[in-house]
């Protein structure tokens, strides 16, 4: 052997220090590919090329070829004995594949959260709608008591809706610039007064469905109207 | 059985072929589940969950080739929300080294066995002291197998991300095995 060959290591080492520096970080960057197999065969070469003299660069690329070896294996565990027989039993209590699109938008629908608020208002309107009936007399003391509990908060928290949408309506008006007098109406008059009518026949329906349910609901009992209180006529002055 | 006649089968409600199905599959969403949530209990409930979700979901089942990647979504879903229910929690990995029992091997040699049981404990050791996101970007790509093209669309970010961030997880594994000594 060549005593000269011995020095040749430090004498790259030397010249790479001065130069380039060492290529230890161009391999890193293509440590994985290397390991993978997949670097074309020039870089791959070169790559071999710098594995042969630098033994920390060795190192990365051996563990990366036990990491790489080894992890697959962590892939798949056993989940116990019974694990089988509980998904089964639990597929076979599931609703089947045939219910499958209803049930499946369903579950989307509710989670996301806009629909979910949606359908929170729409809950909320109807038990607003529901505690205008009266409870039947006939219900358990407790259930009357949780049905008043939920009216009270209810009716607090219609009030706190109101007070919000009142400041709200303040609020956007204090926004809007001052409407000159002129015959014409302005956009934002035209739309107040639209949603006012809208309102109005909304309230209005929604007050006929309320008599229709409680129609419905309590037809054995109607309420006794009150007596009529015409007023006396004051007797004739040619009577008297 | 072929894969895309088992996928006939369990879509054509034969519940052997379910069966089957299920027996085949569980071992890699319960890995996935546990790797993700770190306890057996939670995991289990997580891997039921996942074949539930995808018995109602048979008839719109993607073909063989898609599946296995489609049911680790689901798994990873179900993870995730799991960590959100648990005020969002950040994946635990405290599996303990002893119960990496579980881990099949195939050594026959008991020594050989007990050595490959070492190098994977500490390989388990070395993955515990991973960054979050390195964690499991080498539970998604090196340990179940994805597709870095795969991996981008379940964690809806670009390629490239996906392919730098695979190669740093991997870096840094192999400079926590070299610390911890794991022989090579």
């Amino acid at each position: 052997m060549n005593p000269l060959a011995a020095d040749m290591p430090a004498l790259t080492a030397a010249i790479l220090a001065r130069t380039s520096g060492p290529a230890c970080g161009r391999l890193r960057a293509l440590a994985c590919d290397f390991v993978d197999g997949t670097l074309p065969g020039d870089d791959a070469d070169l790559v071999r090329g710098h594995l042969e003299h630098c033994p920390a660069c060795q190192g990365l690329v051996a563990r990366l070829r036990t990491a790489a070896g080894l992890l697959p294996t962590f892939a798949s565990l056993d989940p116990g004995p019974g694990f089988t027989a509980s998904v089964l039993g639990l597929t076979h209590s599931a609703p089947g594949p045939a219910l499958d699109p209803l049930l499946e938008g369903w579950a989307r629908l509710m989670r996301r959260p806009r629909a979910a608020l949606e359908a929170a208002y729409l809950a909320s309107a109807a038990g607003f709608i529901l505690l205008q009936v009266p409870l039947p007399a006939s219900l358990h003391p407790v259930s009357i008591t949780l049905a008043t509990l939920v009216r009270t908060e209810s009716r607090g928290t219609l009030a706190q809706v109101r007070a919000h949408r009142e400041a709200w309506m303040q609020r956007t008006q204090s926004f809007l610039p001052a409407r000159a007098p002129g015959p014409q109406p302005g956009v934002w008059s035209t739309f107040w007064s639209h949603l006012g009518r809208l309102t109005h026949h909304t309230r209005f329906a929604l007050g006929q469905a309320v008599r229709q349910m409680r129609a419905r609901l309590y037809p054995a009992a109607p309420k006794a109207l009150p007596q009529a209180t015409e007023p006396t006529k004051a007797p004739l002055r040619s009577a008297l | 059985m072929e894969p895309d006649a088992l996928l006939q089968r369990v879509q054509a409600g034969d519940e052997l072929a379910w069966e089957a199905f299920v027996r085949q599959h569980q071992g890699r969403i319960f890995g996935l589940a546990y790797h993700y949530v770190g306890q057996a209990e939670d995991a289990r409930d997580l891997a039921q969950e996942t074949f539930v979700h995808i018995y109602r979901s048979l008839p719109r089942l993607p073909d063989a080739a898609g599946l296995l990647p489609w049911m680790l979504c689901i798994t990873r879903n179900l993870c995730m929300d799991y960590f959100r229910r648990r005020q969002a929690r950040p994946p635990v990995w405290d599996i303990p080294v002893e119960e990496l029992g579980h881990l099949p091997a195939d050594e026959a040699d008991p020594a050989q066995d007990l050595h490959e049981q070492g190098r994977r404990s500490l390989l388990h050791l070395a993955l515990r002291e991973l960054t979050d996101l390195n964690r499991e970007m080498i539970l998604l790509k090196d340990i179940q197998g994805l597709a870095l093209e795969e991996i981008a669309t379940l964690l809806g970010i670009p390629l490239g991300t996906a392919k730098s961030r695979s190669h740093r997880a991997r870096l840094e594994l192999a400079e926590k095995l070299l610390a911890l000594g794991v022989s090579a």
